[in-house]
């Protein structure tokens, strides 16, 4: 690897992190007043904004009714302006579609489907800045919208990427480290309970470093887990207090 | 009753053990043993005779969707020979942020001459009629809407 090195002889990768360390995730609830909810999520210089609506009636065709649970209802979009290059097509293109079902079977996994039979909940993801980890980032920020909703969910869902550089596990890659060809899994987990609800590979790599890699995915989610539920903890007393809720 | 608890919950986490004395409200569920909280909320606590129900209460209202059983206030939106179609306002008391769709069947009027119901001497659009959810529809042709049975009618 000329001149590009993604793990140092010290133990630092490119932007200056350790191998377990996660990027500065800094995140928001209820930014929109017309969604039922609404997040948006900065995890180093990947920001994604997420909207939620619903549970409403089913929109279009009659023929989408679930008559035991909810229809999960997924929108993946990445602004025009996210990446290095122009993107001309903002949604609608293989890579947003892909994500979409992604989103779809994550948050389908997450949410109590059945206490809303024969209704809809809209998730609309927006990518406005893209520096790698897309998807955990998009994940993260719908998990906020829909507490923001009030939308009830078995837990959280936290995603989080690592990849397996020079013998060693990195956590939360960015877009350098994801386009360097080394391999890269990204996990979406229910950290309360350990469950992966999303599990997904690019790249080679060696059935043996599989778990290391893999756990340092499921980690990862667990950190990201411990700051969503700060952030979430401060927002309920923050909103009760301005409500007069309290006492 | 209600003793309100100081105490913040998040989804997934765990509140309490599940037994024959613990009720799961609104906002809980269980899972193997345990009551676990689904909303970001305040804990409550009620109690119910010798049992104790604990809920999760947000400081936003929900959305909610109709039931069957739930007692809703509608609008009638179009009427016809043999049924009615209309807009659910608000379930149970708390209003809708917007309508479902509902539909009142001409049997379902009332309990009895169930043939002799004529629609137009029944309703007219603009009505507001509290009703109670009968079943949702699966066969029927509209396959989205509740069936409704009136209980009290009013016209405005």
């Amino acid at each position: 690897m000329a001149g590009l090195e993604l793990l140092s002889d010290q133990g630092f990768r490119i932007d200056g992190r350790r191998p377990h360390e996660l990027r500065k995730i800094q995140c928001r609830l209820g930014v929109f007043n017309q969604a039922d909810g609404s997040a948006y999520i900065e995890q180093g210089n990947t920001k994604v904004l997420a909207a939620v609506y619903g549970p409403h009636e089913i929109r279009g065709s009659r023929s989408k009714v679930l008559h035991d649970k909810v229809l999960v209802n997924c929108q993946y979009s990445m602004a025009t302006f996210s990446t290095g290059e122009r993107k001309r097509r903002p949604r609608g293109d293989r890579k947003s579609q892909e994500m979409t079902m992604h989103l779809q079977q994550t948050f389908d996994a997450a949410i109590q489907t059945s206490l809303y039979p024969r209704s809809q909940i809209d998730i609309f993801v927006e990518v406005l800045q893209s520096d790698g980890g897309n998807y955990c980032a998009s994940v993260n920020a719908s998990t906020l919208a829909l507490i923001d909703a009030g939308i009830a969910l078995r837990d959280y869902v936290c995603a989080c990427s690592s990849s397996f550089v020079n013998d060693t596990p990195l956590t939360d890659i960015n877009y350098l480290e994801e386009s360097s060809g080394s391999p890269e899994i990204i996990a979406a987990t229910l950290p309360k309970s350990e469950q992966i609800v999303f599990l997904e590979m690019n790249g080679r790599l060696h059935e043996d470093n599989l778990s290391r890699v893999t756990d340092m995915a499921v980690k990862g989610c667990k950190d990201i887990h411990d700051i969503l539920d700060q952030v979430v903890r401060d927002h309920v007393s923050e909103v009760s207090t301005v409500h007069g809720w309290e006492n | 009753m209600s003793a309100p608890m100081e105490k913040v919950c998040v989804p997934g986490q765990r509140i309490c053990r599940h037994d024959e004395k613990v009720v799961s409200g609104n906002g809980t569920y269980t899972r193997s043993g345990f009551v676990y909280a689904s909303l970001a909320g305040y804990l409550t606590t009620k109690s119910d005779k010798d049992q104790v129900i604990i809920e999760v209460k947000t400081d936003t209202e929900l959305n909610i969707v109709p039931t069957v059983d739930a007692v809703v206030t509608t609008r009638v939106t179009n009427v016809n020979p043999r049924f009615c179609k209309c807009s659910i306002l608000s379930v149970g008391g708390i209003t809708l942020k917007e309508p479902f769709r509902g539909l009142i069947r001409k049997e379902d009027v009332r309990a009895t001459e169930k043939d002799k119901v004529e629609m137009y001497k029944c309703f007219r659009p603009g009505d507001i009629v509290v009703a109670r959810v009968v079943s949702f529809s699966s066969e029927y042709r509209r396959h989205n809407s509740s069936f409704l049975r009136k209980s009290n009618f009013l016209t405005i």
